[in-house]
């Protein structure tokens, strides 16, 4: 303890001059709504990344959201053993997967600004090392919200993988992947650092849960969403692909309201805004958080067959119905 | 096996019987798998309701270029897509498969723990409407089985020698060595016996 703060309170030496960072115009627990969230944010000044299969830029769904001349396609290299090259320009998309997630993001959050960083498809094989170059390439371009509606299997890759997603939360980047279906090892989606997402059986777009039992912590609508897909085309499609980009598009309208927000105070927004958790305060009164965080618990612990223990007994429909019976 | 002509690629037990398993669960029209090999989509396994036409699909090869299957080894997510959709339409592998354009397609990765090493794909359920969430999720987890079952056995397909083939490799076998040939038929006569 050798220096002293502005209050004359002693601090660590390594300690430096910081601001307390206040969330404007909240002062309990329950002021988070969403209409302090998100309330007549469009998404304007944020910028997103999409880690996917390219995105056709000229889709009428998405109406020019797409920076179509700043996107990237990771291609692997031609030496052995070589970095992955990242080439910048106009692409497109080899599945529609890309371009559907771009339209459920611009769906939610019409004025934010897309761009695609193609990993998938073609003669891209989908293999870890372009996924993390795609990804590093993301974070070193300081985007708000970066997209993964895919995930990675291989062990050799956690580290790396890790380490890209830590840069993204101390940068300042929002991660949100899609989790997976069963209970298996898939990066980047286990970390913390990102919000991993799976679907929940509602068909509102803005309807999502808060789940206490992680890796996976948002539930997202994911079935039967209508998507733009290839040749200016739409489908009717189902997995948790489309319940990562609903918050994404969230992400981004908070975003685009609050600049100042970290990723562990966007996080907690979202929690904090999520329709089970919201209900949960509405049933319970107006309650300070440690108490309020107790009386969520028994209705909470129902999604907790989402965290990486075994969930053959229990599926998300059932899940669903037990939240909605508490 | 020195002639590849002279072998028979039949699909593995538990493979096909995974297949039949899902189909019959999500009442589809017709199952498969695909394994990738060599950088390519190898049917192999099927089923339908005509096992000859099942059987026909096994050791089929297409090219991991583009459709459902290849989006779904490469992001390891499964996805359903609805009735009335242009993307099954265009779905190159599904609409070579059945001569026809598939009214709706499900399609989840056979994963082991590390990686991607095959797709389950289904097609068209018997009432017409959209493979659901449940279907993905209990798909997913046959995925995973399939996903263990081609790692283990490493490789989809046995190679089944045809009758001929096996007739030119005793023949050799008699020439080379006489003694070893005579055990060999003397243990092949007492098992036809039985």
């Amino acid at each position: 303890m050798t220096d002293t703060g502005t209050n004359d309170e002693p601090r660590p030496a390594w300690s430096r001059e910081s601001l307390v960072l206040r969330l404007e115009k909240v002062e309990t627990i329950e002021e988070l709504s969403r209409e302090w969230a998100w309330g007549d944010a469009t998404g304007k000044g944020v910028r997103v990344a999409i880690v996917d299969s390219g995105i056709d830029a000229t889709h009428p769904a998405l109406e020019g959201c797409v920076d179509a001349d700043a996107g990237v396609v990771i291609t692997p290299s031609k030496e052995e053993g070589g970095q992955p090259v990242v080439v910048q320009g106009n692409h497109p998309d080899s599945f529609g997967h890309g371009t559907a997630c771009a339209g459920i993001i611009h769906s939610l959050a019409p004025e934010a600004e897309i761009t695609s960083v193609k990993v998938l498809g073609g003669m891209l094989s989908g293999t870890s090392d372009i996924f993390v170059a795609g990804l590093r390439w993301a974070i070193e371009q300081r985007f708000d919200v970066v997209n993964l509606s895919l995930g990675s299997r291989k062990r050799d890759w956690a580290l790396a993988f890790h380490e890209v997603c830590d840069e993204a939360y101390f940068k300042g980047s929002f991660l949100v992947t899609a989790a997976n279906n069963v209970s298996r090892v898939t990066y980047p989606s286990l970390f913390a650092s990102v919000a991993s997402v799976a679907s929940h059986t509602g068909t509102d777009p803005w309807r999502f849960h808060y789940n206490p039992d992680p890796p996976t912590e948002f539930l997202a609508r994911g079935i039967n969403v209508d998507v733009p897909w290839l040749n200016h085309g739409t489908i009717t499609t189902t997995g948790n692909s489309f319940a990562a980009p609903h918050i994404s598009g969230l992400a981004a309208l908070i975003r685009s309201k609050h600049r100042e927000l970290q990723p562990f105070q966007l996080k907690t927004v979202l929690w904090a805004t999520a329709n089970n958790v919201q209900e949960a305060q509405a049933r319970g009164g107006a309650v300070q958080a440690p108490e309020a965080a107790g009386r969520f618990t028994q209705a909470l612990r129902l999604t907790g067959a989402l965290s990486t223990s075994p969930r053959s007994t229990m599926s998300l429909r059932s899940i669903q119905q037990q939240l909605a019976d508490t | 096996m020195s002639d590849p002509s002279a072998v028979t690629r039949q699909a593995r037990p538990t493979l096909e019987a995974i297949c039949v398993t899902s189909r019959e669960a999500t009442t589809a029209s017709t199952a498969w798998m695909m394994e990738l090999d060599d950088g390519d989509l190898l049917i192999v396994a099927a089923a339908c309701s005509d096992p000859a036409f099942g059987a026909s699909l096994v050791g089929r090869r297409f090219p991991l270029s583009d459709g459902t299957a290849a989006m779904v080894l490469q992001s390891g997510q499964p996805v359903a897509l609805q009735p009335g959709s242009a993307s099954v339409a265009s779905d190159a592998i599904a609409t070579a498969v059945l001569g026809r354009q598939p009214a709706s397609i499900v399609c989840v990765p056979c994963a082991d723990d590390e990686r991607v090493v095959g797709v389950l794909q289904l097609v068209d359920r018997a009432d017409g409407g959209p493979f659901g969430f449940d279907d993905l999720e209990m798909l997913s987890m046959l995925g995973t089985v399939a996903g263990a079952s081609l790692v283990e056995s490493g490789g989809g397909l046995l190679d089944v020698p045809s009758p001929e083939a096996l007739g030119r490799d005793l023949a050799s076998l008699a020439d080379a060595d006489p003694t070893r040939y005579a055990a060999l038929a003397r243990v092949i006569e007492v098992m036809l016996g039985q």
